[in-house]
């Protein structure tokens, strides 16, 4: 959570909408720890990063449908190694991601 | 307020908490927040869960790791490990440096005031001119995060600082010595009182076993053994692991 409050507390102040990205679990060799967050705020700013990088479009995506009203959701992004260069994380690792609104 | 938003003041105020989320199963959504005094807010919307929530928060917001278990989610915020340097020695401001690089929250303790100056140990938080007893109430006593590191070579006051520690659960406790000193301090606290079993979990002498010469590496080498403490490793070379994870 240390990783972006700062960030949130400053969009929250200015009456933005926010979403919590977090890792909450990784298999194999993940990026970022679980905890690790991303925000993204209804203006569609993005703060922080729950991989290197390779699934956070996607992510996005999804926090900006909890935004718009859609329920939390638990999102699972795992890749075969012989599918690694068609989607996503580079060291064929799998990351779970929890997005929720947050509501201050 | 929610137990997220409460779970946000913990991470401001650099407290320790832990917020548990159902990610999954019928509940999947509700909230529950556990700090590190007991306190509760929220609830998983099943006293059964909540139970077991409580008790994978207390476990994990003192291992400082936020995991899923189950369909519980555990989300930890824990301040910087705070590590107690007793002895205003060359080595403290070392460790105190290299302490401060790794995000530690470093304290040094020395009653002598003529050492114990913020002028000689720049990068700890506070430089405490006191003997152990006092300086330790004025910390706020030991938790299970708390690492002491005793590198004063003076008996008065490690046999005080050790003795204390021993009767408290810090994460770690370390002591400097060579191996002659450390006999005679075994023979005092066993004289002093002190169970065989608790002189164990002495560390001493401190640190891995780096070859260190210099007190910057000898800072070093202490430094290496609290990471590899505070994440229950031993401090061996990756290269010579089978295998396993490595953070």
């Amino acid at each position: 959570m240390k990783d972006v409050i700062e960030q949130v507390d400053d969009w929250v102040a200015r009456g933005d909408r926010v979403a919590l990205a977090t890792v909450v679990g990784v298999k194999r060799s993940a990026p970022r720890p679980p905890g690790s967050k991303m925000a993204v705020n209804d203006r569609g700013e993005v703060y922080g990063a729950v991989s290197g990088g390779c699934v956070e479009g996607a992510v996005v995506q999804v926090a900006e449908g909890v935004l718009a009203g859609g329920r939390p959701q638990l999102l699972h992004y795992g890749i075969p190694d012989s599918d690694a260069w068609d989607v996503g994380l580079p060291c064929g690792g799998e990351i779970d991601v929890w997005v929720e609104r947050y509501e201050p | 307020m929610s137990a997220q938003s409460s779970f946000a003041e913990a991470a401001r105020a650099d407290g320790r908490a832990a917020l548990v989320t159902a990610v999954g199963g019928e509940h999947v959504g509700e909230r529950l927040l556990v700090r590190a005094d007991g306190g509760r807010e929220g609830t998983l919307g099943d006293a059964e869960l909540d139970a077991e929530a409580v008790a994978h928060a207390n476990e994990l917001m003192w291992a400082e790791r936020s995991e899923l278990r189950g369909d519980l989610f555990v989300d930890v915020t824990a301040p910087a490990p705070r590590l107690l340097i007793f002895g205003a020695v060359e080595y403290a401001n070392h460790l105190a440096h290299l302490a401060r690089v790794t995000g530690w929250r470093p304290y040094v303790i020395d009653p002598r005031a003529q050492f114990a100056t913020r002028e000689r140990f720049p990068d700890a938080v506070d430089v405490v001119v006191a003997w152990p007893g006092n300086a330790l109430e004025q910390l706020g006593g030991i938790d299970r995060a708390t690492y002491l590191a005793v590198l004063t070579h003076d008996p008065k006051i490690d046999d005080e600082v050790l003795t204390l520690a021993l009767g408290a659960e810090p994460a770690y406790i370390g002591a400097m010595g060579s191996k002659r000193a450390q006999a005679e301090r075994r023979e005092r606290l066993l004289a002093a009182g002190v169970a065989e079993a608790d002189l164990a979990r002495i560390s001493a002498p401190v640190g891995l076993d780096l070859g260190a010469l210099s007190a910057e590496e000898v800072a070093l080498s202490i430094m290496a053994e609290l990471v590899a403490v505070r994440y229950g490793r031993d401090g061996g070379r990756l290269s010579q692991r089978g295998g396993g994870k490595i953070h």
